[in-house]
């Protein structure tokens, strides 16, 4: 038995899907799509769904996920109804749906409630990392004021946090997307079987380590991407945002685990922090330019939570490697406690926020992707 | 100046019946035809739907009709130009007749001058499917049957020139200016059709293969160009005839956003008259909605379904060329909801059609007032 709930469409237009009741039902989107496929046709059956209020068909499904917002459907929509926005409205308003305090459906909704919060904790986190007493004492120029105990400490706390949030989410999402709940009758019920789990989990691994699918967007003659470098193609965008933040938080891990901040360059974890740090910049930086230039229909339709995130990303990579630098010269200005300041609370903010942001995309799309691969049936033409 | 009582702007069939049943009444009407032949697109289609009478056999009865009758003067290969208003409310008019290069009191339509021309040219008469010689007549039920020379191909060499017995070739040719006054005007200067290649992603232009209904009304009349329905790519019989409905129409990307009312109808004729051609074809309609709306219509769209012509509801995404010609379809069957490819050996583009557009800047200074698709109000 399917619910159906009227007022979902209008729910769905708060998180910036627009114009999508335009859809006369032609099945273009689900066309030109080259990542949709024989049972996983999307979107304009999600359109549907949408329109008759089917949310547990939208909530529960893997297809919003399997999406990369390439834009050739809104591109291409003969009514103008801009599936693709349409679709990433769809995966807001499911990360928002999953979680329960509200933060997130205020940040994917355009409130600007949202930056005041953000500020709170910002000064909340700057508070106890200028007021909390430290045992220990690493006396360095750049710990006089922020010591580095304090960040440490505050730091587990922070990655302690967001590691339950996103534990529980995971739990449940799991339990969502293998299809327990779905009412689909499309998707196959299909017993375990270690082969098809292993070749999902490479897959996924795959498309992680190289964007495979994704680099299926953005193939066609009439695209804007077909002949123009990969370096500055979108799924070399996202690759090195994703590989730069990962990078990122992993040598800020081994930081940790070593509990000694380096200053010399050489250390693994420091070349690891810069290379990556430098893929990140590189990643934002192409990401705000397009996204300013609204250079194609995927760029163009930038909310809040988009630029959340890149700034954060952004202001985080920068002042990493203001600090870097200002490390590697020794300068002991007040500038550079500021930045470090500014260093520390963002990242923190970053690690907070995972679980409530445009980032926990970087749990939904994995875990849907894994659950498409294994559950995937051979496709025959007709 | 020459006086008239009706000015019609538009020598196709609704040029011509307008002016056939004006002067019937005794009025002096006047017919500025574009092209160098009246009858308008009607005149190159084959069949009318849903009666599927023979199309010419109602046009060049009435073209003859035109062309003799005491109360209509004809200019063909002329332009309306400009258009204003005096004060008693009558229209002045500036008609440019640009030179056929062939004087038409002489020349017998024997067409000696075509067999001596030694250019070739794609034959937008037969929508590019053949060539023709830049000295020609259009087309063999031309009205009037007067040779004329495609001066923008022709490369000058005379040949022409010496083979007219008459002596009817006159390089020398200016444009004439002709001004008229009359007293109402019609605009009847139908529509364009809309390009295909505006659609990157259905290749037409682009892959061999990939017709537009206007080449395939083409493949299905008596003086079609192949004498049968063949695809232009390899001469290859086709088998598989895809027809792709809205290219064109119903499209705000594409700059039409609104239904172009004729294509789903004659995609059904040709799909008829292709199994006529071709009885051993699989003809399949790829459409929206069909939208057969007037008198008979539905009947002949179910007569279609019964003749076996596969009608598979969804738009089509995407078509891309195999190495053999073929042309590959993605769509979503909206009947199943999930995505499928189909083979198609030819591909027909039901494209929509457009107002002509800039009409209305020949009138000054007042114009006509537009809709936002360009049409008359």
């Amino acid at each position: 038995m399917s619910e159906l709930d009227p007022t979902f469409a209008a729910e769905i237009v708060k998180y910036g899907a627009t114009h999508f009741n335009a859809c006369y039902n032609c099945g273009n989107c689900t066309a030109v799509c080259n990542l949709s496929e024989q049972h996983a046709d999307f979107p304009r059956m999600f359109i549907r769904y949408g329109l008759i209020g089917q949310r547990n068909k939208i909530v529960d499904s893997q297809e919003i996920w399997l999406c990369y917002a390439c834009g050739d459907c809104s591109e291409t929509c003969p009514r103008q109804a801009y599936p693709g926005e349409y679709m990433a409205a769809l995966r807001r308003y499911t990360i928002a749906h999953a979680e329960k305090t509200g933060l997130t459906k205020l940040l994917f909704t355009n409130n600007p409630l949202f930056i005041v919060i953000t500020l709170i904790i910002a000064l909340v986190l700057g508070f106890l990392l200028l007021t909390i007493e430290p045992e220990e004492v690493i006396s360095r120029w750049l710990f006089t004021y922020i010591p580095y105990e304090v960040i440490h400490n505050l730091g587990i706390a922070v990655f302690i946090l967001t590691g339950i949030t996103t534990g529980l989410g995971i739990f449940a999402l799991i339990k969502k997307l293998s299809g327990q709940r779905s009412s689909n009758p499309d998707k196959p019920t299909t017993s375990f079987s270690w082969s098809k789990t292993l070749m999902a989990i490479q897959k996924v691994g795959m498309e992680i380590a190289a964007m495979k699918r994704y680099q299926e967007c953005d193939k066609e003659d009439d695209s804007l991407w077909k002949h123009r470098p990969w370096l500055i193609k979108p799924w070399f965008v996202h690759w090195s945002i994703m590989w730069g933040f990962i990078g990122l938080v992993v040598a800020t891990v081994l930081d940790f685990i070593f509990k000694d901040p380096a200053t010399v360059m050489w250390l693994p974890s420091r070349i690891l922090g810069t290379v990556t740090g430098i893929l990140l910049m590189y990643g934002t930086t192409l990401a705000m330019i397009y996204r300013i230039r609204k250079i194609t229909k995927s760029y163009a339709d930038s909310k809040l939570a988009d630029w959340a995130f890149l700034i954060f990303l952004w202001v985080a990579g920068f002042t990493g490697f203001w600090l870097e630098i200002a490390v590697m010269s020794g300068e002991h200005e007040l500038i550079n406690q500021i930045v470090f300041f500014i260093h520390t609370v963002i990242s923190m903010e970053l690690i907070i926020f995972f679980a409530y942001s445009k980032f926990a995309h970087a749990v939904y799309r994995p875990l849907a992707l894994y659950f498409y691969f294994k559950n995937r049936e051979p496709v025959s033409a007709t | 100046m020459k006086e008239v009582d009706v000015l019609v702007i538009g020598g196709g069939i609704a040029g011509i019946e307008s002016a056939l049943n004006l002067a019937n009444t005794g009025l002096q009407v006047l017919i500025v035809e574009k092209d160098l032949s009246i009858g308008g697109r009607m005149i190159h289609l084959s069949k009318v739907f849903p009666t599927l009478d023979c199309a010419a056999c109602i046009t060049t009865p009435k073209v003859s009709e035109a062309a003799r009758h005491p109360n209509i003067t004809i200019l063909t290969n002329s332009r309306v130009m400009h258009v204003s208003q005096d004060e008693n409310k009558l229209f002045l008019a500036r008609v440019e007749q640009k030179p056929r290069y062939v004087i038409s009191a002489l020349c017998t339509g024997c067409q000696d001058c075509e067999s001596a021309c030694p250019v070739v040219v794609n034959d937008e008469y037969q929508y590019d499917l053949v060539g023709r010689k830049v000295a020609f007549i259009p087309f063999s039920i031309a009205s009037p049957r007067i040779a004329a020379i495609d001066i923008d191909h022709c490369i000058l060499c005379g040949a022409c020139e010496k083979a007219c017995g008459p002596g009817a070739i006159d390089f020398t040719q200016e444009p004439e200016q002709v001004m008229i006054t009359a007293k109402s005007i019609i605009m009847a200067t139908g529509f364009k059709l809309f390009d295909p290649n505006n659609i990157a992603r259905y290749g037409g232009g682009r892959f061999k293969n990939v017709v537009t209904s206007m080449q395939m009304e083409r493949q299905l009349v008596p003086t079609r160009p192949f004498n049968t329905v063949l695809r232009p790519g390899d001469g290859k019989m086709p088998d598989r005839i895809a027809y792709v409905l809205c290219a064109g129409s119903r499209d705000a990307t594409v700059g039409n956003p609104i239904c172009s009312q004729i294509c789903c109808m004659y995609s059904i004729k040709q799909a008829q008259l292709i199994l006529g051609a071709l009885p051993m074809a699989d003809v399949t309609v790829y459409f929206l909605h069909v939208r057969a709306f007037g008198k008979g219509f539905e009947e002949f769209y179910q007569q279609a379904k019964m003749m076996d012509v596969s009608f598979i509801k969804g738009k089509v995404g995407r078509i891309r060329e195999q190495e053999n010609g073929d042309l590959l379809i993605r769509y979503e069957d909206i009947a199943s909801g999930h995505v499928k490819e189909a083979s198609h050996d030819l591909v027909v583009l039901s494209v929509g059609i457009l107002p002509t557009s800039g009409t209305e800047q020949i009138f000054e200074p007042e114009q006509p007032e537009l809709d936002p698709f360009r049409f008359f109000r």
